[in-house]
């Protein structure tokens, strides 16, 4: 792997025309740390409009990133729901100066607690059309296990108010909490459809080191929930939403017709996308960069004109597992055509005889030139990816 | 050819060997500055970053005494006892030995096993002190025993340091004077000993050869005895730390010979080579069979390399010639070679070498010494392998290799000492004060209990002042019971251990344990079980990692992603399937690393 300073490179270098693009902005900033997060974000807000000069300051320090127009937007975190509707409109105001914005998905992320009346009013005058509103969980339990800052009835409000509101919904739920049974996963699975979201998430509970449940879990204070468990709810999920007319498009997603998730899905199928804020990741051409993780440092590297940018060159085989890893996290699954281009006849060779193991195994399926991971076997995509993995 | 002295230099581990040649070399002018380096005849990349010599390694100096011109042929050899199949047949191509002893350490065990192997080739022994610049040297008592030893005068022991050259023209000369030239009658037909041979990808075979009688010319037919082929010569010349070719070599000499054999079979060390127009009448003797002390199977990694294993080895073996193999088959691992080592620095080189010349990896599984086999109805046989172990209920016994160890240790460590070999079921027969402070330890205990890493724990209770040597004695009846390891309810048969019913439970419980550190948690959770015959002995669990797919896989996790992948996919390279789980290689050598 190659880290390049990117201050080396002219930034024309990053430039290609790709059809559309993304904005991916993080957020840096909660009002609590969940339990379960080692996510980039600091808890206090004191730095906040300061680090909203700095972000407006790098979307003019990176206007030439992208060629291709913008057509979705995500405010990522963090908490983005911090913002106010006028930080939002600065924001994406100064974005439409520097890039040709064509907006047709405009996302932020929100918690509970914010989706008041008020606010989700205020965010009618912005250019943000869909909320993905951090659920989690409908048990006040477990909310304030996850130590989160809202109820499961302040949860229940702000889902309808920001449907009322005509916002297009989509909602996290975890599963495989500690001590998660059947019973509680399908409750929170009815829930969950009673309130007739567009969309829906569902990620197992990982365990990330430094993190407070890592430390519960070091202490034997909780104990992981164990994988088969683990592996029984992910397909429950499955059968259900399927079920209620969702389609399971991406190992954690699922969408009514013709909402799935835009901007999440161009990081899946190499549309580029330009990450602002600190620890945000941009990929454009065969370039992943990413910005320094600290608010502070982030802020003052920016203000000093200076982009505080790591980047690595993708090599053709790092291009190639990545296909290859997100197509096949998807339904729709990886059409080997497109690689026989890109592929080495010697590589294209050995590719071809792993399908053929893949298939006889049954870890993997064939309709003519696409390849897909058939649904009872996705819990185990990792493993069935990293097969398929090229390494020289 | 009165004019040429062949001999190699002996020693204990370390004393020094490489280090003198180094001294030899540089004062004969043989070696330019830019070639010289330190233990520059130790040129495997292996022997440079272990820094002990694993080879034997021959080289031709010129020297020239009171005017008169001499050619010396040196062989460096090993001193670690897993390689003294390497001294035995250097020692076949000499007619002296330059027996180096450590002046700070004095007698060791491979002193002495080392100076057997020579005299009883008839060698002209120069006893030489080395290291004598150490402040920690003794040399007046060092020289004691050496005269005890040998049994020769005081003052015929060089006293030298190859490390300031002190002591190194006077070694070239009694060289000259003491040490016979060859004899053999160069007018007979061509009688060469094959002492060791290499392969090279481009060249073909390398066979390195002592002319016993007649000489042997450039491009003349020759013939190899043993295998009964002939070739023409292709290329002969003498070592120097290139090859120089040659248009003849004569009797006494020391030499190699290319032919363009590229099939590691037709090439034995300890043939002769012969001409076809003139054939000597009878071959040379040759080398003893080697005595493996250890026994593994070896595997590839990748089922399908099997062909190209066996032609690594064969080629191997050609450099190698105290490895010995033969097919075997494992329900676990499918094809690959029961390997005789002749102990486990010798199996670990092998292994190295394997992948590094050859890029071979392997997997090397559990090694155990050879048992035998009593059924009921009387019948006898050999375990070179724990699936030959046999039904207990028509075993009458088993019987297990013993040996007799001799530790010389100081004094204060003859307690810990004890200790360790009452542990490894060893039995003191004898004591003995070499002086007030050094005492001569000796044993019986299974070879079993030895080959594995006795040699480290005795290293460790004696800080390191402890030397070992070891001979069989044996066999002796044994209560042994064969472990299995079973992963999710499947017997793994590479993983199978032959041990003492004593030592089970303890074993058992380690090795699951150790099985669970070194099997990565996969996406299936995994059940490790020892167990002796039906019984269950200790089981242990792996559990599963896969809740991280469905985490979140935002846009700064793609790479992140990737690269974890790709570290799983490379460290399955070295990873076998058996059943549904993924075996890292040194899962199979986890037994060597229990404590
Ligand atoms: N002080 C001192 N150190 C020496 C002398 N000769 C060798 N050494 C050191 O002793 C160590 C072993 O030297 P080698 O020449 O590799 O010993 P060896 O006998 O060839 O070892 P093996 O081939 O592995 O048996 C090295 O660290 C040398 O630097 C000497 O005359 N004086
Ligand atoms: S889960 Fe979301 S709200 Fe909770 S700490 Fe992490 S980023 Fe903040
Ligand atoms: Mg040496």
């Amino acid at each position: 792997m190659q880290i390049l300073n990117l201050t080396l490179y002219p930034l024309s270098y990053l430039c290609h025309s790709f059809q559309m693009a993304g904005v991916y902005i993080h957020i840096p900033f909660c009002h609590k740390a969940c339990t379960y997060c080692d996510f980039h974000f600091s808890t206090s807000l004191k730095n906040k409009s300061a680090f909203v000069e700095a972000l407006l300051r790098e979307i003019e320090l990176r206007k030439n990133f992208l060629d291709e127009p913008v057509t979705t937007i995500y405010f990522g975190g963090g908490t983005p729901s911090v913002l106010k509707a006028d930080e939002i409109n600065r924001i994406t105001e100064k974005l439409a100066e520097n890039f040709k914005v064509i907006p047709q998905e405009i996302t932020l992320e929100a918690n509970p607690e914010d989706l008041t009346q008020d606010y989700l009013h205020s965010l009618r005058s912005t250019m943000v059309n869909r909320l993905s509103i951090g659920i989690q969980s409908f048990r006040n339990e477990r909310l304030q296990w996850m130590n989160r800052n809202h109820t499961a009835e302040q949860s229940l409000q702000a889902v309808q108010c920001a449907k009322d509101a005509g916002f297009d919904v989509s909602i996290d739920l975890i599963f495989a909490l500690p001590a998660m049974t059947m019973d509680e996963w399908q409750q929170q699975l009815m829930q969950a459809d009673a309130l007739r979201v567009s969309h829906i998430s569902a990620y197992s509970l990982t365990l990330e080191s430094k993190t407070a449940y890592a430390f519960q879990v070091k202490k034997k204070q909780v104990q992981e929930l164990n994988e088969n468990d683990a592996e029984r709810q992910f397909l429950a999920a499955h059968d259900f939403f399927t079920e209620k007319g969702y389609t399971h498009y991406e190992i954690s997603n699922y969408a009514l017709p013709g909402k799935q998730a835009k901007h999440n899905s161009s990081y899946w199928n190499r549309t580029p996308y330009l990450g602002l804020g600190p620890s945000a990741h941009s990929f454009a051409m065969n370039m992943r960069c990413w910005n320094v993780a600290n608010n502070n440092s982030y802020i003052q590297y920016i203000s000093d004109g200076v982009l505080p940018l790591s980047c690595e060159e993708l090599q053709l085989k790092d291009e190639l597992n990545e296909t290859l890893m997100t197509a096949l996290r998807t339904a729709e699954g990886l059409n080997i055509e497109t690689l026989e281009n890109k592929m080495p006849p010697e590589m294209y060779r050995h590719f071809m005889k792993e399908i053929a193991l893949q298939e006889k195994r049954g870890w993997i399926e064939r309709k003519n030139a696409v390849i897909f991971i058939p649904f009872k076997h996705w819990y185990k995509a990792d493993r069935i990816i990293s097969e398929f993995f090229i390494t020289t | 050819m009165e004019n040429i002295r062949n001999f190699c230099i002996i020693a204990h581990i370390d004393h020094g060997k490489s280090t003198l040649a180094d001294r030899l070399l540089e004062y004969t002018n043989t070696l330019t500055k830019q070639q010289m380096q330190a233990q520059v005849l130790d040129d495997m990349d292996l022997e440079r970053e272990r820094g002990i010599t694993i080879k034997s390694h021959a080289i031709q100096m010129d020297y020239t005494l009171d005017g008169k011109k001499y050619v010396l042929n040196l062989i460096d050899t090993p001193g670690h006892v897993d390689f003294s199949y390497e001294v035995s047949r250097s020692i076949a191509a000499c007619e002296g030995a330059l027996l180096i002893v450590d002046a700070a350490q004095g007698i060791q065990a491979q002193t002495i096993s080392n100076l057997y192997l020579a005299l009883e080739h008839d060698l002209t022994i120069i006893p030489v002190l080395n290291k004598i610049d150490l402040p920690s040297a003794e040399p007046e008592l060092v020289k004691d025993q050496i005269v005890d030893l040998l049994g020769c005068k005081r003052e015929e022991i060089m006293a030298a340091s190859g490390k300031t050259g002190m002591g190194v023209h006077e070694i070239l000369q009694e060289i000259v004077h003491r040490i016979p030239s060859p004899k053999g009658n160069p007018k007979a037909p061509l009688k060469a000993l094959i002492f060791d041979s290499v392969f090279n990808s481009f060249r073909g075979i390398i066979a390195y050869f002592k002319v016993i009688e007649g000489e042997i010319k450039s491009g003349e037919n020759v013939k190899f005895v043993a295998t009964d082929n002939e070739y023409i010569a292709e290329e002969i010349g003498i070592l120097k730390l290139e090859k120089l070719p040659q248009k003849t070599i004569g009797t006494g000499n020391v030499g190699y010979i290319i032919t363009g054999i590229k099939n590691a079979k037709e090439v034995k060390v300890g043939d002769t080579i012969t001409t076809v127009e003139n054939p000597c009448d009878e071959a040379i003797a040759g080398f003893e069979d080697v005595k493996p002390m250890v026994f593994a199977g070896i595997y590839p990694v990748d089922t399908e390399d099997y062909e190209e294993l066996r032609s690594s080895m064969e080629k191997l073996q050609l450099n190698d010639a105290s490895l010995v193999f033969e097919p075997e088959s494992s329900a676990a691992l499918g094809f690959g070679f029961r390997c005789g080592f002749l102990g486990m620095l010798h199996m670990e080189i092998i292994q190295e070498r394997l992948e590094r010349e050859f890029n071979m990896t392997v997997i090397t599984t559990v090694p155990n010494v050879s048992y035998k086999a009593f059924l009921t109805n009387g019948d006898q046989y050999e375990i070179h392998n724990p699936s030959d172990f046999p039904d207990p209920s028509k075993m009458d016994r088993i019987e297990e290799p013993y040996i007799k160890a001799q530790i010389i240790t100081k004094a204060e460590f003859i307690g810990a000492i004890m200790t360790l070999c009452i542990n490894k079921r060893g039995v003191i027969t004898g004591q003995n004060y070499l002086t007030t402070d050094r005492v001569e330890l000796m044993f019986e205990m299974p070879l079993a209990e030895i080959v594995f890493d006795f040699y480290d724990k005795l290293k460790s209770v004696s800080k390191g002042y402890a030397s070992f040597d070891y001979h069989p004695i044996g066999y002796k009846t044994s209560d042994l019971v064969k472990l299995d390891i079973r992963l999710n309810g499947e017997p793994v048969d590479a993983l199978s251990a032959l041990i003492h019913r004593d030592h089970s439970y303890t074993f058992g419980k380690k090795i699951c344990e150790k099985l669970k550190e070194l099997i990565t948690r996969q996406q299936f959770e995994i059940i490790i079980q020892a167990s002796i015959g039906a019984k269950i002995i200790a089981r242990e669990t792996v559990k599963a990692i896969r809740k991280d797919v469905t985490a979140k896989c935002y846009g700064g996790d793609i790479s992140r992603k990737r690269k974890l992948l790709e570290k799983q996919k490379e460290g399955k390279k070295r990873m076998r399937q058996v059943g549904s789980v993924e075996i890292p290689q040194q899962a199979f050598l986890a037994v060597l690393k229990l404590d």
